[in-house]
């Protein structure tokens, strides 16, 4: 029993049950407070910083001047020297048919840049002279500067008159700007040979195959379960659930994908899972966390729609390593224990590895330049297994849904021509 | 309203329920955080962040005790965790500890108001009035402030005693005047 002292009696017995007038705007203070939010946490703003990354990163490996063949003022430096070229009726001929050797534009040889890939990329999706021009090529210069046809043969100016010369000047100083007009692709179709006999090396099964990684970080939706085969061990489950909640989940997922002229694809790779959750007390909240790194082996179908790809995978997520770290009450629900799978002594609730879980996926993807694909994949996943050890007297258990937002690479040279 | 009904409600997330418990506990629990606050704004903010917290954690609650007493541990907590555990260790203050003129106050002869006495509490140093009010009102121990505060028992005692003298100087003072 405590002494009473004097001081402590005065203030205790006036004090106790003393109560105040509380002003109104204490409540609205507190109403506003409590009215549901979605927080953007510090850790969202790392996932997408992680995102911007990875699409810095992919942009900066590709073509870039795949990119800037879309521009046709490249072929601006070109014109003055085309128009200075002795122009011959064969010559004449030859500009003012379309290109129907494309072998002259798109062969290795014509190439100073010896880029194989810009060169049929862009002679599938640019106008030949835009393609002539970028090139370089004496061929590709007689095309480019024999476009529009109608632009008359310049005449060589008198130097005695300068009037005249200027005005016989004119059209050279306007060629180059009247020839960036708009060209009609339809007068450039390009005939090719079948592209499949281009098309190099890999062949499983009879199919031509080609590849694609994916980059995709998604902000997850995870349902837990807990479950007492035990009807004593039903009040601890209900304990827990009072006690623990999920803050948040997240998944990066890096895999590697093989894709077959005819739609059949294989994907598998990385998932790297990231779930908090809070435990409450009256007095404390602690976060737990847990990891998961799985590989997934997925087969599937893909569709392309216009521009739109659409893909369907189902197959198994084998999980190679579960982490967890944090705290939990024990199962006589009066004390807090530890679990840590870094710690060999710590509450031995959770396994270190969890087997297989089922995984399916829609991913739809569309370009944004013709080698990176804007991704966005739906995806779900369960574990049948229990995430706890045989002897914990709950069974702990996760369904995982989220949205895969990210990129798809293509690799390969002739990605373009492959799509299913 | 039953209190199981009002938790129930509050649970539920219902304006209503909750505004009925905040107004059923709200005068008590505000002259709770004006005994640990330096003055009535900070109290007013320890209390809507202490009620905030019943809201979130009221789901715990499993009727073993009075629901009045589980808020005011939450309270508690709230108003100790605004301060730093520097406030708890290097305030010193020049008053002699082994002065006791206690015996000579008329304590039960004291006429003072809660407000008087909140006034001389709320002049204590944070560390003072802190240990005091939990030593003094919500009947805690020297161990349990100790491990509540994250400070050494015998920091506690020595807080308790110079937030006594202090208290006994003013209510010294107060008494002179009045007489």
């Amino acid at each position: 029993m405590k002494e009473q002292h004097p001081i402590d009696e005065l203030f205790r017995r006036q004090l106790t049950d003393y109560q105040m007038e509380t002003p109104l705007h204490l409540w609205s203070g507190i109403e506003s407070r409590t009215r549901s939010h979605v927080p953007v946490s510090f850790r969202s703003l790392i996932w997408c910083a992680a995102l911007a990354l990875g699409l810095a990163v992919f942009l900066k490996g590709d073509d870039a001047s795949l990119l800037m063949a879309g521009f046709p003022i490249q072929a601006i430096p070109s014109l003055p020297q085309a128009a200075e070229a002795p122009r011959t009726p064969a010559a004449d001929d030859a500009s003012i048919r379309p290109e129907t050797q494309t072998g002259s534009l798109v062969a290795p040889a014509a190439d100073p840049s010896g880029n194989e890939t810009t060169r049929i990329s862009a002679a599938r999706s640019k106008p030949a002279q835009t393609i002539a021009a970028s090139t370089g090529t004496a061929s590709g210069r007689r095309a480019a500067s024999s476009f529009p046809p109608a632009l008359p043969a310049p005449e060589t100016p008198s130097l005695a008159d300068p009037a005249e010369a200027s005005l016989a000047a004119e059209p050279f100083a306007r060629a180059p700007f009247s020839e960036l007009a708009p060209l009609n692709p339809l007068l450039f179709q390009l005939e090719t040979e079948p592209i499949q006999d281009f098309i190099p090396g890999i062949k499983i099964l009879g199919e031509r195959w080609y590849a694609s990684v994916e980059l995709g970080l998604s902000q997850d939706w995870r349902q837990k379960m807990l479950s007492a085969p035990a009807p004593e061990f039903q009040g601890y489950a209900d304990a827990r659930k009072a006690t623990e909640s999920i803050k948040s989940a997240h998944t990066a997922s890096l895999r590697l994908s093989l894709i077959s002229a005819s739609g059949w694809t294989f994907r598998s790779g990385l998932l790297v899972s990231r779930t908090t959750e809070s435990f409450v007390q009256p007095d404390a909240q602690r976060t737990n966390t847990f990891h998961e790194i799985d590989i997934p082996l997925l087969l599937g179908r893909q569709f392309s729609f216009g521009k739109l790809d659409l893909g369907i995978h189902g197959g198994a997520a084998l999980n190679m390593a579960f982490y967890q770290k944090g705290a939990f009450l024990a199962p006589d629900a009066e004390k807090v224990v530890e679990f840590s799978s870094n710690l060999p002594d710590a509450y031995p609730a959770f396994k270190n590895r969890l087997g297989v879980s089922y995984y399916g996926s829609i991913s739809l993807s569309h370009p944004i330049t013709p080698s990176l694909h804007l991704m966005a994949e739906p995806y779900f996943r369960y574990m049948p297994q229990a995430y706890t050890n045989p002897d914990y007297p709950l069974e702990q258990r996760y369904r995982t849904a989220g949205v895969f937002l990210g990129f798809r690479k293509l690799l390969g040279p002739y990605w373009m021509n492959l799509r299913p | 309203m039953t209190e199981q009904d009002l938790v129930r409600g509050c649970i539920q997330g219902k304006r209503k329920f909750q505004e009925e418990l905040f107004q059923r506990y709200a005068g008590k629990m505000l002259a709770v955080c004006m005994r640990y606050a330096r003055h009535r704004m900070e109290a007013e903010d320890m209390l809507q962040d202490a009620f905030v917290k019943v809201f979130e954690h009221l789901g715990q609650f499993q009727f073993k005790g009075a629901l009045e007493g589980w808020i005011r541990r939450i309270v508690v907590n709230t108003a100790i965790k605004a301060y730093d555990r520097k406030s708890f260790t290097h305030e010193q203050i020049g008053i002699d500890p082994t002065w006791d003129s206690a015996s000579d106050l008329p304590l039960s002869d004291m006429q003072l108001q809660e407000e008087d006495l909140l006034n001389l509490i709320n002049r204590l140093p944070d560390g003072y009035r802190i240990v005091f009010n939990l030593y003094a009102i919500e009947g805690y121990s020297h161990q349990e402030i100790a491990e509540m505060l994250g400070i050494q028992e015998s920091t506690s005692r020595s807080q308790l005693v110079k937030a006594r003298k202090q208290l006994q100087t003013q209510l010294f003072e107060l008494h002179k005047v009045a007489v």
